[in-house]
């Protein structure tokens, strides 16, 4: 048999007998089989230290290579809620569902279609079209709330996407609209929601490698990526305004009767408390809907109470008479000799009804708000002295509310280029000076609330998962003295009585000061146009709110400021006095 | 008979044992979701193991000297069967690497493997081994190679060289010719590079070296096998908790990339003892083709060794990036009915000469 192994092993030696040689190929042959046994040794053993690389030494090397965590966004934090100064819901995200329908998968689609048709609104024949049409995907509700959602989503049918859709809704519908203001979806807006947009926003998901690293949808589908992750996100903050929804409503009701009644064509009535600061309304007509403000034009979502800039008019005359006070330029018993004209720095003032009253005091100034009065009580000021009480005030640069739409006013100084002798005595009576209705009305609670500047504030107090953080009013000076102020606070209701009896409410005493601005023009001022507006506060010894009526351009006899703006502020102050249950002033004192 | 059937090696049967529950285990664990109406693959592997364990016991039943006097018809009738799959598949669609038989489909280049194995056997066994052996045995191998290497598929054509060379080596080619065929082969590399190999072979090479250049394409599953054997550690994640292999990274997971499987479930420790049983399974080989009294069983023997070393090495090779990829299941244990069937009959011939040594030594 050995035969077969000549080649292998040719005979090296002739004397060598077949048994040896067998022997001896018996060797090879065992030989050969310790060769290969080695040699897959050998590879298994290349093999297991291979694994042994892989799964114990450089473990965390290869571990690293799973990068491709796929983050799921989490759902987006819920934005916060911003109330009222009580605790009222103004703006609330809320899930509205975008419903859709796959049709292969829907077995028997009249059925179906006959089912969801009351639920979503269409008709049974249209729904039937669509849960039958060779898509996909067919989208059959936009925006659908919350309830139709989830009975859909409850309903054991495979077919339906649901997706889910936040969005900001109003439970007051348009109230304090422009306070509230909106974003969209590029984070741009007005208004709170986009000056508090960080605070109210929930915290970004933070996705940095190792941990996490953002992958492509397409690539992510293309290769399965998973475990997912899921980021804890960080729900917004609440803000809790100083806004009443009371108030706020009673305003713009009230605004809106006045705009009608008196044919104007906008308005702004701020109502704020002069101790804090607080605004406790600010109302503006026109508004807009913030729930659905894709086709307002965008002029309308400035807030003018805090962005407009105008002449206040008479109303401003409280200013210059606390300044002139203050500074002692003039007694308090002063008497003036009204011609009905005086010059000052080459220019002629007169009076309203271009009328002269003879000898006149404070009281009647105010009363009759004189403009050759308060002209030559400026003059007694003096130019810097007046324009540093101008400052004291806060006119001519920002309240401070929070919003960087806010405009500063304008404030003609000597030497800006603008400024003429006579502005000294136009600026008196709130001519050639423009304000902001927040500034005005912030400049007149700081002439009766005792000399305090406050800083107009719309945050009381943010809600930071829990943790309620309270603002403190601030103080930003002290324009005038108390005793200036106290004084200021009877004479403005002495002389409210006098004319303005349109203001004047049953029961309580109020002190203000009615402003009948003419319109600015190239060249001038406007022949009819005006600015009515009235300031007012209640009540007189213990002042609770100042209110700001403005009313622009309102028609015929309606066009001064005490036939339109006084009596709208009577109307309000008295809904308001009710509201703050604030007795009668007979009870309230004889109580004390 | 009865004699035949006192010899039977039960270890031999009871290792395939092993390794085919292991594996129908490791499926069950690593199958995908079937397609709709079809059986889960688990089910569809206990039947193939069913088939298979039947043709291992025929093929072990029949005597394997009388399939001698049938060896030229198996070869012939082999050869033909590849190239009518060749021709069929020049004409119809594509590679056309299955042909159906019944409601199955088997890999008539599964088949010829066994083919080979007994006509190198037969031919080796009956003459002496010279250049004339070794030539003839070389064209006897090279016709169904070539033909397989066609349809194409690189892996098995391959697999028969690897085959052809275990058995040459055990026959007794000397050393220098040894050594002259490798410095051969590495000379014709940069021609087989440019000339034999296909476009899809040579990327699949090339991502092979770095499969980070491409790691959500080719080399996808490279990446995703090696992340998967590195995250089962020592220990691994655990029985049906790999992370890799449950959530689908993996493609083929329960065919060509099971072993990455078990080294990620059951870690080091499984995946070492997986390789070990095959080794167990080869030592076992290995010893009955030593006791074997006649040079035509030997062969046999020696060829079935040498198919299942080939694939074993080059499937685990491929799972822990030592081997560039290729379609290589691992034997007796991935999900497949051709190859498990092909590797049955193969272990059933050497249990047929295991049976049968005894006879000669005692008669």
């Amino acid at each position: 048999m050995f035969r077969y192994e000549r080649w292998h092993r040719p005979s090296r030696d002739a004397d060598e007998t077949d048994r040896e040689r067998l022997a001896a190929l018996v060797l090879t042959r065992q030989r050969r089989i310790y060769v290969m046994l080695a040699v897959m040794a050998g590879v298994f053993a290349v093999l297991a230290w291979r694994l042994f690389y892989w799964q114990v030494l450089e473990r965390d090397t290869v571990l690293a290579m799973r990068p491709l965590t796929r983050v799921q966004p989490a759902e987006q934090a819920p934005r916060g809620t911003i109330r009222d100064r009580n605790g009222y819901l103004l703006a609330i995200d809320t899930t509205r569902y975008n419903i859709g329908v796959s049709p292969n998968l829907i077995s028997d689609p009249e059925a179906l279609a006959a089912e969801i048709a009351p639920l979503i609104g269409r008709s049974e024949d249209e729904l039937k079209t669509l849960l039958t049409r060779d898509d996909p995907y067919v989208r059959i509700a936009s925006m659908a709330p919350y309830t139709v959602g989830h009975t859909l989503a409850n309903m054991e049918t495979p077919a339906f996407v649901i997706e889910p859709v936040i969005l900001r809704s109003h439970p007051n519908g348009t109230l304090a609209a422009h306070v509230l203001g909106f974003v969209n979806l590029d984070r741009q807006g007005y208004g709170l929601e986009r000056t508090f947009a960080d605070w109210l926003e929930g915290s970004a998901i933070v996705c940095e490698p190792p941990t996490c690293r953002v992958v492509s949808d397409v690539v992510a589908e293309e290769v399965k990526l998973g475990p997912r992750v899921f980021m804890p996100t960080r729900d917004g903050v609440d803000l809790v305004l100083t806004i009443d929804r009371t108030i706020q409503f009673m305003a713009e009701q009230e605004l809106q009767a006045a705009i009608e009644l008196y044919g104007a064509e906008s308005g702004t009535i701020l109502v704020l408390d002069p101790k804090s600061g607080d605004v406790l309304a600010m109302a503006n007509w026109p508004t807009y809907d913030p729930d659905n403000y894709a086709n307002v034009p965008s002029e309308r979502f400035i807030n003018p109470a805090i962005s407009e800039q105008y002449e206040p008019g008479s109303t401003f005359k409280v200013i210059t008479v606390a300044s002139a006070l203050d500074a002692e330029a003039i007694a308090p018993d002063m008497v003036f000799n009204d011609t009905g004209a005086i010059e000052v720095g080459g220019r002629i003032i007169k009076n309203w009804d271009e009328k002269g009253r003879g000898i006149v005091n404070l009281r009647q100034i105010l009363g009759y708000s004189l403009n050759t009065a308060t002209a030559w009580i400026n003059t007694q000021l003096g130019v810097e002295r007046f324009l540093a009480y101008v400052d004291a005030f806060g006119f001519g640069k920002p309240t401070g509310i929070g919003m960087p739409e806010e405009a500063a006013g304008t404030v003609k100084r000597p030497g800006d280029g603008l400024w003429h002798p006579s502005d000294l005595g136009t600026n008196a009576f709130g001519q050639g000076i423009a304000v902001t209705p927040i500034q005005m009305v912030r400049a007149f609670a700081a002439v009766i609330n005792g000399g305090n500047l406050v800083r107009p504030r719309l945050i009381r107090a943010v809600v930071d998962h829990g943790r309620i953080l309270e603002f403190e009013p601030q103080v930003d000076g002290h324009p005038i003295s108390p005793f200036t102020a106290h004084y200021m606070q009877t004479l403005l209701a002495d002389a409210v009585e006098l004319e303005t009896r349109t203001a004047l409410i049953d029961g309580y005493r109020i002190g203000g000061k009615t402003g009948t601005a003419q319109v600015p023009i190239p060249g001038g001022y406007h022949k009819e146009d005006t600015i009515a507006s009235f300031i007012g506060y209640a009540p007189v010894d213990d002042p609770q709110f100042v209110i700001l009526v403005k009313l622009d351009k309102p028609k015929g006899e309606f066009r001064w400021g005490s036939q339109s703006a006084a009596p709208t502020f009577q109307r309000l102050a008295r809904r308001v006095l009710t509201y703050l249950n604030i007795p009668p002033d007979r009870l309230r004192l004889s109580r004390r | 008979m009865r004699r035949a059937l006192n010899a039977f090696d039960y270890a031999l049967f009871g290792l395939v044992l092993v390794i085919m529950t292991f594996g129908v285990l490791m499926i069950y664990s690593a199958q995908p979701a079937p397609e709709d109406g079809q059986m889960p693959f688990v089910t569809r592997q206990l039947i193939w193991i069913a088939i298979g364990l039947t043709g291992m016991l025929i093929a072990s039943a029949i005597d394997y000297r009388l399939l001698g006097y049938f060896v030229r018809f198996f070869y012939v009738a082999i050869v033909v069967v590849l190239v009518v799959v060749l021709a069929l598949g020049a004409t119809s669609f594509g590679a056309q690497r299955w042909f159906s038989i019944m409601f199955f489909t088997i890999q008539p280049s599964e088949l010829s493997k066994l083919v080979l194995i007994l006509t190198l056997a037969h031919y080796l066994g009956n003459r002496p081994f010279d250049w004339q052996a070794l030539l003839v045995s070389f064209i006897l191998t090279a016709i169904p190679a070539g033909l397989i290497f066609l349809q194409p598929s690189l892996s098995v054509a391959l697999s028969l060289f690897a085959i052809w060379a275990g058995m040459v080596f055990v026959a007794g080619l000397p050393w220098r010719y040894l050594v002259g065929a490798g410095v051969t082969a590495g000379a014709a590399i940069p021609f087989i590079w440019t000339q034999v190999l296909q476009e899809y072979q040579r990327r699949r090479v090339l991502i092979f070296l770095d499969p980070l250049a491409d790691p959500l394409g080719e080399g996808y599953n490279l990446v995703q096998s090696r992340i998967a054997i590195g995250s089962g550690g020592l220990w691994g994640q655990g029985y049906m908790h790999g992370s890799q292999s449950q959530l689908g990274y993996l493609r083929v997971r329960h065919t060509d990339f099971i072993f990455t499987v078990v080294a990620e479930e059951l870690g080091f420790v499984g995946a070492v003892l997986l390789i070990a049983l095959f080794a167990l399974l080869l030592w076992r080989l290995l010893g009955i083709a030593q006791r074997a009294t006649d040079r035509y069983g030997r062969f046999i023997v020696v060829g079935v060794m040498f198919m299942i070393f080939f694939q074993v090495v080059v499937n685990i090779g491929v799972n822990v990036g030592l081997v560039p990829p290729t379609g290589v299941v691992l034997p007796l244990f991935s999900y497949g009915g051709s190859n498990l069937i092909t590797m049955s009959i193969g272990l059933g011939l050497v249990q047929n000469v295991a049976m049968r040594y005894k006879r000669f030594t005692f008669e």
